[in-house]
Formats: structure tokens, sequence, C-alpha cells
């Protein structure tokens, strides 16, 4: 049987620890977003599993969660809310981070294998990006209107003709809509031209990391590793229904590393398919 | 009479008494009095700077140190609670073993506060924090802090559920894009 780990990144671990802190008080009714369901979700199939350790995390994820938490606590909520208030948000989120972390426990990881990965995570990255810049709206249509004229052959029709001047015109549309479909297609990775959308450090970090558990627990049994994250450098877009729209980045971590990054819902769906 | 404001190095000499103290209550085996005038001593100082840091002009660099006198408060108030319930409630001596094991995470803080204090430049903001997590961490584990339910009444509900709804939609928003 082929075991399951899943690996919490930040944003899933601080979501859910916010979230849990927000409907702790009797305040109105705690908050509904997707956003916040989506790690909750996989918070509880987790934890209805613990014994069989599918959860985990590492020191890396862990410090990061808390550095960002408070970073996020004492930048977002400005001047208006108080010191106290704040102070008190800090204490209240990092119980529930703290609870998080005491039901997944950090996974040692050997620095000097998930340096090595670091390189290759890096390596990665970089190329993506550079793939990134190739794909832009010129050619985007080139390729759809080469694609096209495979289909309709321009040279090969009488110029003129009523009839061909309306292929012309549904070719014109249909290079349009193909192109943006193809822009949509291309999302993931074209989202990675932005610099400040591009994964830092401590998300590299991350992926490493998680490259290099898939390869420690799979020396022992068959193992899919996780990283359950919304951070989009890793996880696919998805359309409006949850389905996936563009995952480039994400197929080229899978064939690089073996790591399935994925959205905590999504996650948590396919692991109630083997243990319920 | 002007009494004498304390200073730090009279705190850190009661926090090296309580810890003399709870020593010595340790080896009898036995929970007393010893510790309260010590712990009143504490308090006193450390409400002191809580105020004074709430006081001062709310910027980034200034929460840490309010947030970590307030939580050192917590800590010794509980202690203080704790320790004065012991014998009734069967504490007894557990109590000693546990608030030791937090008083000796509670010097790195305060030396990290001392700088920060002594320097107005000091960018220790990110170590303080990181000791004061860890502190807290150990004093929940032994239940020598305030609980959330009290942390809570610390401050208007209200305000609190605010604060955290309009740090969720900014994370929400954050995680859309």
């Amino acid at each position: 049987m082929v075991r399951h780990k899943v690996l919490l990144e930040t944003t899933v671990l601080i979501a859910a620890s916010v979230y849990a802190a927000r409907q702790d008080l009797q305040y109105y009714k705690p908050l509904k977003h997707q956003f916040f369901d989506r790690s909750t979700k996989l918070i509880v199939v987790l934890q209805k599993h613990v014994g069989q350790k599918i959860g985990i995390t590492t020191e890396t994820t862990t410090k990061d969660a808390y550095e960002h938490l408070e970073k996020a606590i004492v930048d977002e909520l400005g001047k208006q809310i108080s010191q106290k208030v704040k102070s008190v948000a800090v204490d209240l989120c990092e119980n529930r981070l703290d609870d998080l972390i005491y039901v997944f426990p950090e996974e040692r990881v050997d620095l000097t294998k998930v340096s090595e990965k670091f390189g290759a995570v890096a390596v990665m990255y970089r190329e993506l990006v550079q793939r990134s810049f190739l794909v832009d709206n010129t050619t985007a249509t080139a390729a759809i209107a080469e694609k096209l004229e495979r289909l309709i052959p321009v040279r090969q029709r009488p110029r003129g003709h009523k009839i061909l001047r309306k292929i012309d015109r549904f070719r014109d549309l249909k290079i349009e809509i193909g192109t943006g479909q193809l822009l949509r297609a291309k999302s993931q990775l074209i989202r990675l031209r932005d610099p400040e959308k591009r994964p830092d450090g401590v998300d590299m970090t991350t992926l490493a990391e998680a490259g290099y558990l898939h390869e420690e627990f799979n020396i022992k049994e068959a193992t899919v590793v996780f990283l359950a994250s919304t951070d989009k450098a890793f996880s696919p877009n998805l359309d409006q229904n949850g389905d996936v729209a563009s995952n480039d980045v994400t197929a080229e971590i899978v064939k690089q590393f073996s790591v399935r990054c994925d959205w905590p819902e999504r996650i948590a769906d396919e692991l109630k398919t083997h243990y319920g | 009479m002007v009494r004498d404001v304390p200073s730090f190095a009279d705190l850190i000499g009661n926090v090296a008494k309580l810890e003399e103290t709870l020593g010595s209550m340790q080896v009898s085996g036995k929970v007393s009095k010893k510790a309260d005038a010590s712990l009143d001593n504490i308090i006193s100082f450390v409400t002191g700077r809580e105020r004074m840091w709430l006081d001062a002009e709310p910027t980034e660099k200034s929460f840490a140190p309010y947030h970590a006198w307030r939580n050192l408060r917590l800590i010794f108030s509980k202690m203080r609670i704790r320790l004065t319930e012991a014998p009734t409630v069967g504490d007894n001596p557990i109590v000693v073993d546990q608030a030791r094991e937090v008083v000796s995470k509670v010097l790195s803080v305060l030396s990290t506060l001392a700088a920060i204090e002594s320097d107005s430049s000091n960018q220790n903001s990110k170590q303080l924090l990181e000791g004061v997590r860890h502190l807290r961490s150990v004093s929940r584990r032994v239940n020598m802090t305030a609980s959330g339910p009290e942390e809570i009444k610390e401050v208007g509900e209200e305000e609190l559920a605010k604060g955290l709804d309009a740090m969720l939609m900014t994370m929400a928003a954050i995680g859309q894009t």
C-alpha cells in the first residue's frame, strides 16, 4: 500500500491558526471565506487520521509561520488597532499554531542534502522564469495562427470569395479566442514574470525539504509526498469550478522532485478516497 | 519621602532571588510564602514597563518590547497565583519545578529587553519576539501563563474580532492573486 505524507506550508499553517483563533471568539459569527475553508478542510482530515502521521511540518515551515504571523499582525492591523489588541492577537494565534505543530510534528532533515536540493530548486525556477518571458501575446497568437494554418491553409484558397472572407473572419476570431485560452493555460508560468510572485529563499527551502523527504520516505516504503500550499508558485491555478486551469510550474516540480504541490482542499479530497 | 525608581538591576536581582527561593522550596519539597515578596516586586516592575511601552508611540519597533513586558506580567502573575494556591489545590511541589523551568527561560528575554531599552537603535525585535515565543511555549505547557479566555478578557472582544477579521480578509485577498 502506498503511504501519503502532507508537508504543511507556511500559508496553510497561518490561515488555519488565525481562522481557528477567530472562531474562538463569541463576537458575531466567524468570517466565512473559501480561502480559510480550504486549509481547515485539510487540517480536519489530517487530525482525523493523526495516528497515521500523514500531516508533517519542518523547522523551516514552522519558524517561517511564526515570523510571518507576527509580522502580519503588527503590519496589517495598522495603527487603528491598539498594541494591546495586537499582542493578544499574536498570543491567541500562536497558541493555535503551537497546537497544530504539536499534532503535526517537525520532521528532521539533513541540511547538507536539503542544500543540494535547494540548488536544483533555484535552477528550476530560474529556467521557469526564463520560459515565462517566452510566452506573451505575440508568441501565443503566432502559435495559434500556425495551428490554424495547418487546418485551413490560406495560400491554398482563392482570394475574394464571399464564403472564404467569412472563413477568414472566423479564423481571426478563432486566433483571438485561442490566444486567450493559451495565455490562461500558461497563467501559472506567466505569473513568475512578476518578481514579487516568485518564491523566496524560505519557499525554495521548503520545496527542497519536501523533495528530500520524498527520497527519505521512499527508501523505506512507497510514499506520495504532497506540499499543501495556497501559494501559486507551487500549487496550480484553478478555475471557478476548482479544476486545474494552469499547472506548468506544478508539473515541473513533480517531474524534477516527485513532490505534488496542491491546494489543501484538493489534497483533503484525495486523502479521503484513500483513508475515508 | 521619595521612593527610588526600581532599575533593571533590581529586576534581575529579584528574579535571581526568586530562583534561589524556588530552589530552596524544591529541596524542602514544600511551597511557602517566601517567594511572594520577590514576585510582587517583579510584577510591579514589569507592569510599569508594560504601561510605559503601551503609552509610547505605537510603531513596529515598540511592539516587541510591549509584547514582551505584557507576557512577562501574565506569566509572573500566573506563577504568583499558582504558588499561592498550591497548598490548597494539591499543586505542591510540582508547581515549584514548573516555576523554575519558566524562570530559567526568562533571563534571555530580559537581557534582550535590556539591550533594546538601553539603545534605541537596537534592532533586536526579531530576536525578542522569538524569545517571547519560546518563553510562552514553555509557560503554556506547564500552565504558567494566561489561558486564551483570560487573555480575551484583557481587551474588548469586538476590537479583537475586528482586528482578526481585517487580517483574514487581507490574507484571503493575497491568497486569491
